[in-house]
């Protein structure tokens, strides 16, 4: 193998311009690869951590019951009957009834971290500017902060005596825009006739535009009378120790609660399929660049092979093996991917750097200032997995075909 | 000498090799039965006619084709039929090859030239490899030159480099294909004495496919070829 390597080595650097080319294939199509898939992940979980910050990991929300009904049976005289009940599915009974009851049946699953019960409804906010049409959520604060993310998502103003005082109220950044409202301004919320007063303690932004144009945080107490519900909760929202088992955990507090319980996989699981669609697509266009960086590999070692063939028969007739051979043109281009793969790696992490640096102003579906990547070393590991097998496929024909030179048809074909 | 010595010191015996090139209505016979030993320490000249078989038949003996009838025993062990890894290990510790034109390989130095045959047999270790390879190079006229890249050196001075590499590893068989042929007169007599000092100072036995007339005579036995058989023998 040394040997072998060492005459790999000496054939691949007389051919070193030829190789250059490939190098650099092999070098931008690792970078790239690791680039792309940096992005859409960085994205892919910015977004996700939004969500979890939002509307939470896992929301309990509409009460079910089974609906049975029955169908009686007469026997031909007419003179017996039975029942017979039949199943027929699933009724909803919107909102989350007797909270305390299911809270405290929420907190006996192990894997969760907080509850935050929440009553929302929409209302009409005006100031002295404009009125527009709001989300009231009426939450307890100090429950709240467990479940979200509203702590950091405070731009101005303060929560802490939020849950002290009735007239706080917490609003969106685009929402205190439209109404233009700043901290200590007056805040009327209108619902069904009756309109109360706040005061704006704290403007949020989560960077979710639906959100930061309509939510506003009242008490929960406030919310009641304000929506006029006296009893029940429009849903529970639950932080997990792991969010990525919300699935799992919604099925088994399905089944316990007799509540709708809807994970996040579930409630966003068109925006996670096009940031997924939009990963793999990245992956397979940047794997045609290695693909073709390989196929120039492939072009240089068949030449090469066509060029040395007499060489090849010289090693041969001194004892070299077919599987020396072949080892030998293996090994150049095991040695291009090696150098490339590399290369490409330190490439991808001054880009990815440079691209996590560039200022970019998105809002929409998550707040950012700048592009998102997300530094994953199973990117650069997946980059030198197809680098690997297609420079290293690449270069196993022109192997083969090197070792089956036969050295006597090369010689002969040389003797004057 | 006894018939049990005899057959000791025979290094080479052929016996019945034939040999056919081409398919179908272009087959051609290229050796005919041909009956061959050769002895320790021989030098033995193979002349002929162009197209008589003289190379095909060096190329069989090298185990570098096979051929289609008879036997090769080199060292007593029969090798036509054997496979390619053990032919290809016996050529790396049996035979040395000098070509008509140097065959060397030009991305390595004169000495990295002797010690890819030496590296691949394994027999001695890094150092003592070196030794013996710029002692060789040396001994041919080329220890100042051990490093230079082969195609920094003159014509002769590579045919010296390719008869060292064919030395190497120590083997009890040379064959030389027209290992003058490309050379001028005074290169031509070096690489004649260099063959003929290797016999006697190594003891291989040297077979030479040659067109050269002085080469042949130089050397033990000589026999002409013609249409694929031995026609006479000289020596």
């Amino acid at each position: 193998m040394k040997l072998n390597l060492f005459i790999a080595w000496r054939l691949l650097w007389a051919k070193k311009r030829a190789m250059g080319m490939s190098l650099a294939g092999i070098v931008c199509g690792v970078a790239f690869f690791v680039l792309t898939q940096a992005q859409t992940s960085g994205f892919e979980d910015f977004f996700i951590r939004t969500i979890w910050q939002t509307r939470g990991p896992l929301r309990v929300q509409d009460k079910y019951q089974a609906s049975v009904t029955e169908m009686v049976a007469r026997s031909s005289d007419g003179k017996g009957s039975f029942a017979i009940p039949l199943r027929e599915g699933r009724q909803y009974v919107p909102g989350v009834h007797e909270p305390e009851r299911v809270i405290e049946a929420v907190w006996n699953f192990d894997a969760v971290t907080g509850v935050s019960g929440v009553l929302s409804g929409n209302v009409t906010a005006t100031s002295g500017f404009r009125s527009e049409t709001a989300e009231v959520m009426g939450v307890k604060m100090s429950d709240h902060v467990t479940v979200s993310g509203v702590a950091d998502q405070i731009r101005y103003g303060d929560i802490t005596t939020f849950d002290e005082d009735p007239q706080s109220a917490v609003i969106g950044s685009i929402l205190a825009e439209r109404l233009n409202l700043d901290i200590g301004s007056e805040l009327l919320l209108k619902n069904a006739g009756q309109s109360r007063r706040y005061e704006v303690v704290a403007i949020f932004e989560t960077g979710v535009r639906d959100y930061d144009k309509s939510w506003v945080y009242i008490q929960q107490r406030e919310a009641r009378q304000l929506l006029n519900k006296m009893d029940g909760l429009t849903y529970l929202q639950v932080n997990l120790r792991d969010n990525d088992k919300a699935p799992q955990i919604a099925e088994q507090m399905k089944h316990a609660l007799w509540h709708d319980v809807d994970s996040w996989q579930e409630s966003e699981r068109v925006w996670l399929e096009v940031f997924r669609a939009l990963r793999v697509s990245s992956g397979i266009t940047m794997s045609i660049i290695i693909l073709i960086a390989g196929l120039g590999m492939f072009n240089t070692l068949a030449i090469i092979v066509m060029e040395r063939q007499r060489d090849i028969a010289i090693l041969r007739s001194m004892g070299y093996r077919r599987s020396d051979v072949a080892q030998i043109f293996l090994l150049q281009g095991a040695l291009v991917c090696a150098v490339g793969t590399v290369l490409g790696w330190i490439f991808a992490a001054v880009l990815t750097y440079g691209v996590e640096n560039l200022p970019i102003r998105i809002r929409g579906i998550f707040a950012t200032d700048h592009f998102v990547v997300k530094w994953d070393p199973m990117h650069y590991v997946l980059a030198g997995v197809v680098t690997v097998i297609i420079v290293l496929g690449a270069s196993y024909i022109p192997a083969r075909k090197a070792a089956r030179i036969e050295p006597g048809d090369i010689i002969r074909g040389t003797s004057a | 000498m006894s018939e049990t010595s005899t057959q000791k010191s025979v290094v080479l015996q052929t016996r019945q090799l034939t040999r056919y090139l081409g398919d179908g209505a272009n087959r051609q016979l290229v050796l005919d039965a041909l009956d061959l030993d050769l002895h320790a320490g021989q030098t033995c000249a193979v002349v002929g006619p162009s197209g008589c078989g003289k190379s095909t038949l060096l190329y069989l003996l090298g185990l570098l084709d096979r051929p289609n009838e008879g036997t090769i025993h080199v060292q007593n062990r029969e090798m036509a039929a054997a496979d390619d890894t053990a032919r290809t290990a016996f050529r790396n510790e049996h035979i040395g090859f000098v070509f008509q034109f140097h065959f060397l390989l030009p991305e390595f130095t004169a000495l990295e030239n002797l010690l890819l045959p030496m590296r691949k047999l394994g027999r001695w270790g890094d150092e003592e490899m070196r030794e013996r390879a710029t002692e060789l190079l040396t001994r041919f006229g080329l220890g100042d030159k051990v490093n230079r890249y082969t195609n920094q050196l003159s014509g002769g001075e590579q045919q010296r480099v390719a008869v060292a590499r064919a030395l190497a590893n120590e083997p009890t068989l040379i064959l030389a294909d027209e290992p003058t042929g490309n050379l001028d007169t005074r290169n031509s007599n070096n690489v004649m004495e260099l063959l003929q000092e290797a016999a006697h100072a190594y003891g291989p036995s040297i077979l030479i496919v040659t067109h050269n007339p002085e080469l042949a005579q130089a050397c033990d036995r000589l026999l002409t070829m013609r249409d694929g058989r031995f026609e006479s023998e000289q020596g």
